[in-house]
């Protein structure tokens, strides 16, 4: 499994360091709120298949990011910049035996392309937050497919830097495996240097499975998810937690679990799932681009009968 | 139109001046979009769910059998099991152990199978392939005389028999760029690269039936890389034996070990230390790719240095396991990789990527890592990790390794990754002892359950027309455990090796649950063909040819046939004193004759071929073992005209040899080398072979159908293939068909 910790580099751990902690609060806030109004409309779509739901998804987004623009934005403003270009445009075309002409017109279709550009900057500001958000939660849903039984599930603890070995020798290593999870035989394998503890674990049957890692008061739960691989369309609507704790990325985009208290030993925990592909028209895309495409076809489409200037 | 909406809006004296558009059709054409692209969202939403419940978006859902068209043409499967020997297959279908081999024998019948001369499988293969023998399609060993040869300055040079490298064009310039080196080629995208070419000729039984439109899948064939092309679009082929790693050798091993002080080239793979990793703790160990063709090209070794990945290895403090971390770096972003493995145990596929520069290209591979030995003490740590060779991953392989080029992605979207190099199992690891017998085992046994994944998707995927499976299992183990010999094993007990010819016995009856995977898929009306290319035997003991040859005064070298080395000009200087030197042996079963004006530097005048080839014949047949006077370790030497006809004869050994049961050539004659003696022992791991005289090593025939001939060789398969669709036997073919109606019951 790719998380951001592990495909984004120093970059990352500096905005880490200034937004972690704003960010991992506001998200035990946010998230219970979305994960459970995003459930209950996975629920409510939970009659199509999980490519058909992004359909009707990117349609939902495309209208509301209309709505979003046009109540955020200057439409007077943006409706006039888009005239002045056409007019512009217009212009090149009329007078293309007049070099003068031709020229200013085009050094104005770029002067108001700009201003058109300062005018985007506030909606999409706005659209910002909102619009990770949406997308974390549709990712909980897209990104990973939950196990299927008999596969090995890599489930990886990390341990806060500065602790002694003995943290991670000990409690950093203690794992509560609930009924129908076994794991192997060495487990867990623990790498010193790197401070991770490192199982693997197999279902013998679907369920979610709780992880209860750590001794005595300092324990933290992950549900690992395990599903028929007969019902693959009912995979699409288990919302699949990756990670807890982790980096800001990792909470952002993997993460719908609260995140690790500052007194626990544990600076992540992962569950490696497989990434899943979700199909659209046989093309195997990767659900994020296929939700942008579709998004802004139908916010296209709409604009028109919205009255939305862009 | 929005243009022209937009100016029918304007306030601009400009604009309104201009024409408006009517609104209403404006209105027209947004109710026309606005279906168009309700329509357009129904359709994708519906393809959408008819692909998730494809088989393409679920494999083990195994739907591939639902939206199957309805077959049209006969069905007819072979099964090509490499090397699977008629002795054992005839013990243990008596024994009851083969029911299905059994079936289709009482159907329609089970006979050795001719082989080729010699009994290789490149040159069975091609037979095999072509209906023809080796004069048609030019293959005749492993390794073949390099006729290309004479532009490098040297009189002989050796080649892999199937496939030869065209370079690709010098570039027109080259220009640094911070520590790298690019040329016009990286500014050329219609720049052609390496290429690998095909060197087997004739043709193909398959291009028959294609341009018939009777469809053919083949799977894992052997000397067919780089894969042949479709020219009807009905044939479809992933290459076998013969595909390269990504490397561009038939395969090199990583072999990683404490106990090694320094980096070493074995037969067939690599040694390296594994160092301990101050910096961050832990172990480092350095795998390598091929050189890094960005950068400047060293003057010590005369090639670019290779591209790396530094793998770290974690041991835990107290239990035998260990977690491997790497970085696959890529341009936009890198991603790390984390593995954890148990002592004995072999990892998944991982990708392992090599970028060449910070803009790319990258080379995308996988391997499986093992981790053979874990004692991280701190003293003296014992650490060993073994690494297989850089497969191409299947579903972006970096070279064309199916027809169409699309099929090995569609097989790995499939059935998850597998070993794509033609030599899967790591024999050359078992041979420098870096595997035990167990772990051999366990290697090899991975790559049979691996093509019994990939059968199953081949069985999924097959409604009509030929389908062909390859095993190599029997052979690649087999040439390791085969052991019915009454001396002893070079190294084995007399109990072990019972044991481990018992590992052979139960990789037939894998074949036979294959046949039955197969009957249970194709039903009664197909036609089955089981065959194998060549059977096996004993390798006691070694011919050294080039020894004997350099005894009887017929080569002159010190160091070996192509040894030698460039002075400081620039020309080569051989080894081999050519203008003394009437013959030598390259390849495992070829004698050439140094023949003037063939050979650069050639002294035997043509007039006198048949004469040298008699007399060096007449001394090789009288040659005795000097362990027992009484036998001869050569069995027949054939001039090259007495077995061979067709228009590639002139690339041919001018003797071929066929060695006695037991014997083979040592293992120093392949590429033109010495050995101390001329017969001895052979105490290799590799204590089994085929490269004898074709009678002895004959391979198999099992069909459902009669088999008519007396004495069916594998050039009649082909066209019994072909007369199965009623295509008369072509005039490339040299067999004949040979199956009759079945027997009845099947």
């Amino acid at each position: 499994m790719e998380t951001a910790s592990n495909i984004i580099g120093p970059a990352e751990s500096v905005l880490a360091s200034f937004m972690g902690p704003p960010v991992h609060v506001a998200l035990d806030y946010i998230n219970p709120v979305m994960n459970a109004v995003f459930d209950g409309l996975f629920m409510v779509l939970s009659f199509a298949s999980p490519a058909v739901v992004l359909v009707i998804l990117s349609a939902l987004i495309g209208v509301l990011m209309l709505l979003i623009w046009r109540y955020t934005s200057n439409q007077k403003a943006i409706k006039d910049v888009r005239n002045q270009i056409a007019a512009h445009l217009l212009a090149t075309r009329l007078f293309k035996d007049n070099l003068a002409v031709t020229f200013r017109a085009q050094r104005k279709i770029v002067t108001q392309a700009l201003r058109l550009l300062v005018h985007s900057i506030k909606p999409m500001i706005i659209m910002f937050i909102p619009f990770v958000l949406l997308m974390s939660q549709i990712g909980y849903h897209y990104e990973f497919r939950p196990f299927h039984p008999g596969e090995r599930i890599h489930v990886v603890a990390t341990l806060k830097p500065g602790l002694d070995d003995a943290a991670l020798l000990g409690p950093g290593s203690t794992l509560k495996l609930p009924e129908g999870l076994s794991a192997d035989r060495f487990d867990p394998c623990r790498a010193i240097p790197i401070r991770t503890a490192d199982w693997r674990l197999t279902a013998d049957r679907p369920g979610a499975f709780p992880l209860v890692f750590g001794q005595g008061s300092d324990t933290l739960e992950l549900v690992v998810h395990v599903s028929d691989p007969a019902q693959t369309d009912a995979d699409g609507f288990v919302r699949v937690s990756a990670v807890r704790g982790g980096t800001v990325l990792d909470r952002v985009l993997y993460s719908a679990d609260p995140s690790i208290p500052e007194s626990s030993i544990y600076e992540s925990i992962q569950v490696r799932y497989q990434h899943r592909t979700t199909p659209i028209l046989g093309y195997k895309v990767h659900w994020l681009l296929s939700l942008f495409v579709l998004s802004i076809v139908f916010a296209l489409v709409f604009k028109p009968f919205m009255k939305v200037h862009i | 139109m929005r243009l022209f909406q937009h100016i029918g809006e304007s306030r601009s004296l400009l604009l309104r001046r201009l024409p408006t558009c009517g609104g209403a059709k404006s209105t027209v054409r947004r109710s026309a979009a606005l279906i168009g692209f309700a329509g357009l969202a129904l359709v994708l939403t519906l393809s959408s769910a008819g692909c998730d419940r494809s088989s393409a978006a679920d494999p083990a859902s195994g739907n591939l059998t639902a939206s199957k068209p309805k077959a049209k043409h006969k069905k007819t499967l072979i099964l090509g099991c490499d090397g699977m020997d008629p002795k054992l297959v005839r013990r243990l279908i008596d024994e009851g152990r083969l029911p299905h081999f059994a079936k289709l024998e009482q159907q329609g019948g089970f006979k050795p199978l001719t082989t080729s001369i010699p009994p290789q499988s490149p040159v069975a293969w091609s037979n095999f392939i072509t209906g023809a023998n080796p004069g048609v399609h030019g293959i005749y060993d492993f390794i073949q005389r390099d006729l290309d040869a004479k532009r490098e300055g040297a009189n002989v040079r050796a080649r892999q028999s199937t496939t030869i490298d065209i370079p690709a064009a010098e570039p027109l310039f080259e220009f640094p760029l911070n520590d790298y080196r690019f040329t016009s080629a990286d500014l050329n995208p219609f720049a052609v690269g390496v290429q690998p070419v095909l060197t087997r000729a004739g043709v193909p039984f398959w291009d028959y039936l294609d341009e018939r439109g009777i469809p053919i899948q083949m799977y894992k064939l052997a000397a067919n890389y780089p894969p042949s092309e479709s020219k009807h679009g009905h044939m479809c082929c992933l290459a076998g034996m013969g595909v390269p790693d990504a490397l561009g050798t038939l395969g090199t091993f990583q072999h990683f070990s404490t106990e090694y002080s320094t980096k070493q080239d074995v037969k067939g793979g690599r040694h390296d230390r594994i160092r301990m990793d101050l910096q961050n703790g832990g172990y480092v160990i350095y795998l390598k790719g091929p050189p890094n063709s960005y950068k400047p090209v060293s003057r010590r070794t005369g090639l670019p240095p290779e591209l790396e990945v530094s793998v770290y290895v974690y041991p835990d403090p107290d239990r035998p396991c260990a977690k491997l971390v790497w970085t696959n770096e890529g341009v936009a972003a890198d991603q790390t990789v984390e593995i954890v493995l148990n002592v004995g145990e072999w990892s998944e596929w991982k990708e392992i990527h090599f970028l060449h520069t910070p803009a790319g290209p990258v080379l995308t591979t996988m391997v499986r890592f093992y981790l053979q030995k874990l004692k991280p003490d701190p003293e003296s740590p014992e650490i060993a990790v073994f690494v297989t060779p850089l497969n191409f991953v299947p579903t972006s392989p970096a070279a064309v390794i199916s027809e169409p080029a699309g099929f090995v992605s569609e097989i790995g979207e499939a059935v998850g990754h597998f070993h794509t190099q033609g030599f899967a199992e790591q024999f050359n690891a078992r041979y420098e002892n870096d595997l035990s017998d167990a772990e051999y085992k366990a290697q090899a046994d991975l790559i049979l359950e691996e093509n019994f994944a990939l059968m199953d998707y081949a069985l999924k995927r097959y409604v009509d027309g030929v389908l062909f499976f390859y095993f190599s299992s029997t052979d690649l183990q087999a040439h390791i455990f085969w052991w019915d010999s009454e001396h002893p094993h070079p190294f084995r007990s007399a109990a072990d090796a019972a044991r481990y010819m018992g590992v052979i016995e139960r990789v037939y009856e894998r074949m036979d649950e294959a046949l039955a995977k197969c009957m249970d898929a194709l039903g009664d009306d197909a036609t089955y063909i089981v065959m194998s290319d060549h059977g096996f035997g004993n390798f006691r003991r070694q011919f050294g040819l080039n020894t004997w040859l350099r005894n009887e005064g017929y080569l002159v070298s010190e160091k070996g046939v192509l040894e030698g080395e460039r002075d400081a000009s620039g020309n080569w200087k051989s080894s081999t004193r050519w203008n003394r030197t009437k013959a030598y042996g390259l390849g495992l079963n070829g004698i050439y004759l140094n023949i003037a004006g063939r050979e650069r530097e050639g002294i035997v005048r043509p007039e006198d071929r048949v004469a040298l080839c008699e007399e060096i014949k007449a001394r090789l047949l009288a040659v005795v073992d000097p362990e027992n006077p009484s036998v001869h370790p050569i069995r027949y030497v054939y001039r090259r005209e007495e077995c061979y006809s067709g228009d590639k004869l002139a690339d041919a050994p001018d003797l071929i040899i066929g060695y006695e049961k037991d014997y083979r050539c040592s293992w120093q004659t392949g590429l033109g080398h010495f050995d101390r003696e001329v017969v001895f022992d052979n105490k290799e791991a590799w204590s089994a072979d085929h490269c004898v005289a074709h009678d002895l090593v004959p391979g198999i025939l099992l069909s459902n159908r009669k088999i008519t001939k007396d004495d069916p060789a594998l050039i009649d398969v082909a066209p019994s293939i072909l007369a199965e669709y009623g295509i008369e036997t072509p005039e490339s073919m040299e067999g004949r068909p040979m199956l009759g109606p079945g027997g009845g019951g099947g």
